[in-house]
């Protein structure tokens, strides 16, 4: 008996909508075990030993959609309670929680319960409710569990204190049983107006983000603004502009906007917020208004966080940049050359063992010696970024701009340096090299895309910037491109004499990638592309030429690596 | 008799004679039962909470539920003399010598840190012993943690900044309770309850320890103390100072101070209870300089921002940021207004 509600329970956990991974085999056998210990304890089993049991043993082992501990034990307790009082269990029916928690509540019921807590709060505190925000619960025990029914439903939503909030679901929900009952003539259309409106103005309340908005909300708000101000090759955004491209997206009917964002008011009160909270600030021109590097650090910031879908990203980008060993109690065969005090007798001896051999058979294959930690270098990185007109379309900028400021961050946090070449029509230096985030930020945010591709200037530039004064560092070029360049210069053309039949601008950029890996200048790509393969081999020439490395990029999520390239890349 | 079935017979004849078995670790009910369950059946505890709520101390209780035993004398693997199992004690069978270890010192304790490394836990070849008596030779091995854990308690503070590749050492002996000693094709058996601490995911810097391991333990949320609980703490583990009184009336405030902390959004990392129990040991010192012999609540306000001002920290979101003092003075004096 006890191991089929064991079993019962274990096996919900994998296969609830919740939960990304379930219980273990294991986490079945310590439930099992550990329950024993509360019927130890207690002499008898009790369905309050069972649930204890099953947070102790089976909440800190599965995953759950939001991620955090205090869901798990939610589900948990969920799944529990369920498995008790919907199977036939002689003790647990006798002390089961009489009433209301065990079942489902028909649609009806939730509606019933909603309405009368939304008039409740009314008669409570008419001040509150006018303002359309909070549904204030007293403290009686009849609206306990249906209240934490509702919640546990998403109907509502604890605010501070005693108080709980509706979220738009419920609203939503509301609205449609004041149509219904317009349609069976229950209430007469004024009535019905009257009481829609107020929902609406509660909706809107409810929908309004403040700092609350969530990590996905803001992140996908970023990437609009970005789409905005890419498709008019234009740094500044007006809100006019805003409001229509919403319109023309709602229109399209592909996703659903949330409804500040198809208000005009409503988007008015975002774009404020998002001012507030440094997001976007007013152009300097007076107009409209641009994107800031931090509207870039949080998107940054939400794509490696766990919580953006439980991505787990193993690989790293680390473009042709040098690692080093991190642990100097790495050891390694002894070879050539080694000094004496690197030799490390415990693992020397420890390897002797191994191969059961005596002390007098040592031979130098045998010496074991540690890895000596090599001073830190540091790197240069120019990002040289494409800002062509072709990098306009389908966000392509916006990729750019995210796996520039992703590596810039990067490389400032292994105290590196950074500097920004842009290139369209020619290259041109925009950023000497700095080791300040927050101007290569703001700068990155405000890149706009116009013009031809010209991909051997921009190198050339780069390659000038890098080499500008002496220094130690590594030196790294990471060109950001879709693509095939269409550019040169018409000087150039004539002093560097292309091969005949062969397209002049991708000749001349794989010419001046080899000079600048000639002299010491690795150049890697972040190739944002279609997916049609189109540039993909003019690409590969290109990091052959510069010994750097690739990273392709057509999705957002693709970007996440480069992101995350953090100090084991650099 | 294995270990674990010794700790269960032990707490559970103590329930019998109505013995609270975790005596001197104040946490609620619910909490208490989860960690006794846990023990009795015989698994591997780990437990989960912010510094400073008593982690260290129920560890040690639950060491205090053994009893004495009996140790073949001079074995480093602490064999039991009926029944050896190292290869020392293996050679001289029939001539062991016999100690006893008492209960309390059945406890092993490694302090987790990223630099411990698997060796540490394992056990390793000394070369001054190899050099002398040969690297084949038993004695040159000298056991880790882990095998000195025979028999004993073995409780790991902060799992979590353990590297991973000496939590997977771990992973052997909390499945199959044993340990093989490379190169020496001995495997021991390691009859042990592990007691881990790790401090909660929140934590700024705490890592997290790995799936599988997390999968080998079970995982009990100890909070801060309530209120009463914590003054019975102050009242059983503070130091009281001789010529100086501290009136009880005076514990709900020190206490106060801690929890008005824990209950703020200005502050990041609350006050622990070991904080209060700096205020109170604090207060009784400066009203001993002051030359009294009775601590008022002005001593207790001077003490609490002592043992604030190193141990809290405010969140930088906070308008207090650049301003600690004036918190933790708004603090105390709420608490005291408070009480």
């Amino acid at each position: 008996m006890m191991d089929r509600l064991i079993a019962t329970i274990v096996a919900r956990t994998r296969h609830h909508p919740d939960i990304l991974r379930g219980a273990s085999v294991r986490g079945a056998i310590a439930f099992k075990e550990v329950l024993q210990g509360f019927v130890q304890l207690q002499d008898t089993v009790t369905p309050e030993g069972i649930e204890n049991a099953a947070l102790v043993t089976l909440a800190p082992r599965i995953v759950t959609r939001q991620g955090d501990y205090q869901s798990a034990l939610e589900v948990i307790r969920q799944i529990v309670r369920e498995a008790l009082y919907g199977m036939p269990y002689d003790e647990a029916e006798e002390e089961a929680v009489p009433g209301e928690i065990g079942e489902w509540l028909s649609p009806e019921e939730i509606l019933k319960g909603l309405k009368n807590l939304e008039q409740l709060s009314r008669q409570q505190n008419p001040e509150m409710a006018q303002k359309g925000k909070t549904v204030v619960v007293p403290d009686q025990d009849k609206y306990r569990d249906l209240i934490q029914q509702l919640e546990s439903k998403g109907f509502l939503q604890k605010g501070d204190g005693n108080s709980y909030q509706l979220t738009q679901k419920a609203l939503q929900h509301l609205i449609k049983e004041l149509e219904q009952k317009l349609k069976r003539g229950e209430i007469s259309e004024e009535e019905y107006l009257r009481e829609k409106g107020r929902l609406e103005e509660m909706m809107t309340a409810a929908s309004r983000p403040g700092t609350r908005m969530s990590g996905q909300e803001l992140s996908e708000t970023v990437m609009e603004l970005m789409d905005v101000q890419d498709r008019q090759w234009q740094k500044e955004i007006s809100f006019e502009q805003m409001y229509i491209y919403y319109h023309i997206k709602s229109m399209s009917g592909k996703k659903e906007l949330s409804p500040q964002k198809r208000d005009y008011y409503g988007l008015m009160v975002l774009i404020g917020d998002l001012k507030r909270e440094g997001l976007i600030k007013d152009a300097e021109s007076g107009e409209g208004f641009v994107l800031t590097g931090r509207a870039l650090s949080a998107l940054l910031k939400y794509l490696v966080s766990p919580a953006s879908k439980g991505r787990e990203v193993k690989e790293k980008a680390s473009f042709g940049m040098v690692q080093l060993p991190e642990r100097s109690l790495d050891i390694r065969k002894y070879s050539m050359g080694d000094v004496f005090r690197d030799i490390s007798v415990r693992h020397t001896l420890r390897e002797v063992v191994k191969q059961k051999k005596g002390l007098s058979q040592i031979r130098r294959s045998d010496l074991r010696v540690f890895m000596r930690r090599r001073s830190r270098l540091q790197s240069d990185v120019v990002l040289c970024v494409d800002t062509s007109g072709s990098m306009g379309y389908r966000h392509k900028l916006a990729y750019g701009r995210l796996a520039a400021a992703g590596l810039a961050r990067a490389a400032l946090e292994e105290s590196g340096r950074v500097g920004v070449v842009t290139f369209d029509n020619f290259g041109k230096v925009n950023m000497p090299l700095t080791d300040k985030e927050a101007p290569l930020m703001d700068f990155i945010a405000g890149l706009r895309a116009v013009g031809n591709t010209n991909i051997g200037d921009g190198i050339n530039c780069a390659t000038q910037l890098l080499l500008r004064r002496p220094s130690k560092n590594q030196k790294h070029i990471v060109l950001v491109t879709d693509g095939r360049p269409n550019a040169v210069l018409e000087n150039v053309v004539a002093r560097f004499q292309p091969l005949k039949g062969r397209d002049s601008s991708e000749e001349y950029a794989v010419y001046e990638t080899k000079r600048a890996a000639a002299r010491g200048v690795s150049v890697s790509v972040v190739h944002v592309t279609d997916g049609d393969g189109n540039g993909d081999e003019f690409v590969k020439g290109l990091i052959k030429a510069g010994k750097g490395q690739l990273h392709k990029v057509a999705c957002l999520e693709d970007l996440t690596p480069i992101i995350r390239a953090r100090s084991h890349a650099l | 008799m294995e270990l674990r079935e010794e700790l269960r017979r032990s707490i559970l004849a103590k329930m019998r004679r109505r013995l609270d078995p975790l005596d001197g670790f104040y946490a609620s009910e619910e909490t208490k039962e989860a960690i006794l369950a846990v023990v009795i059946s015989g698994r591997h505890l780990l437990l989960e909470g912010p510094p400073g709520t008593g982690k260290t101390t129920l560890a040690k209780i639950l060491a205090g539920h053994l009893q004495s035993m009996r140790v073949a004398a001079g074995c480093r693997y602490n064999c039991d003399p009926k029944s050896p199992q190292c290869p020392d004690c293996l050679s001289r069978k029939g001539q062991l010598e016999v100690i006893t270890i008492p209960g309390q010192q059945r406890f092993i304790r490694v302090q987790g840190s990223p630099e411990l490394m698997p060796e540490d836990l394992l056990g390793d070849i000394d070369p001054v012993v190899a050099m002398q008596c040969g690297i084949h030779d038993v004695r040159a091995f000298t056991p880790g943690k882990i095998q000195r854990a025979h028999r004993k308690i073995l409780f790991i503070d902060e799992l979590n900044r353990v590297p991973e590749r000496t939590q997977n050492t771990l992973i052997q002996v909390l499945e199959e309770r044993t340990t093989t000693i490379a190169g020496l094709d001995v495997t021991i058996r390691v009859d042990t309850v592990v007691v881990a601490t790790q401090n909660p995911e929140e934590y700024t810097g705490a890592d997290r320890i790995s799936e599988t391991l997390g999968d080998r333990f079970e995982r009990v949320r100890i909070d801060y103390p309530s209120p009463e609980q914590e003054i019975a703490i102050l009242k059983r583990y503070a130091r009281s100072f001789k010529g100086v009184r501290l009136d009880d009336e005076l514990l709900p405030e020190i206490v106060h101070i801690s929890q008005l902390t824990r209950a703020t959004e200005d502050i990041s990392r609350p006050a622990s209870v070991r904080a209060s129990i700096a205020t109170f040991e604090q207060a009784q010192a400066i009203a001993q300089l002051k030359g009294r012999d009775a601590v008022g609540r002005g001593d207790i306000g001077e003490a609490a921002r002592i043992s604030l001002e190193g141990r809290v920290e405010v969140s930088p979101n906070s308008p207090y940021y650049e301003m600690q003092g004036a918190l933790f003075d708004q603090i105390i004096k709420k608490a005291q207004g408070d009480s």
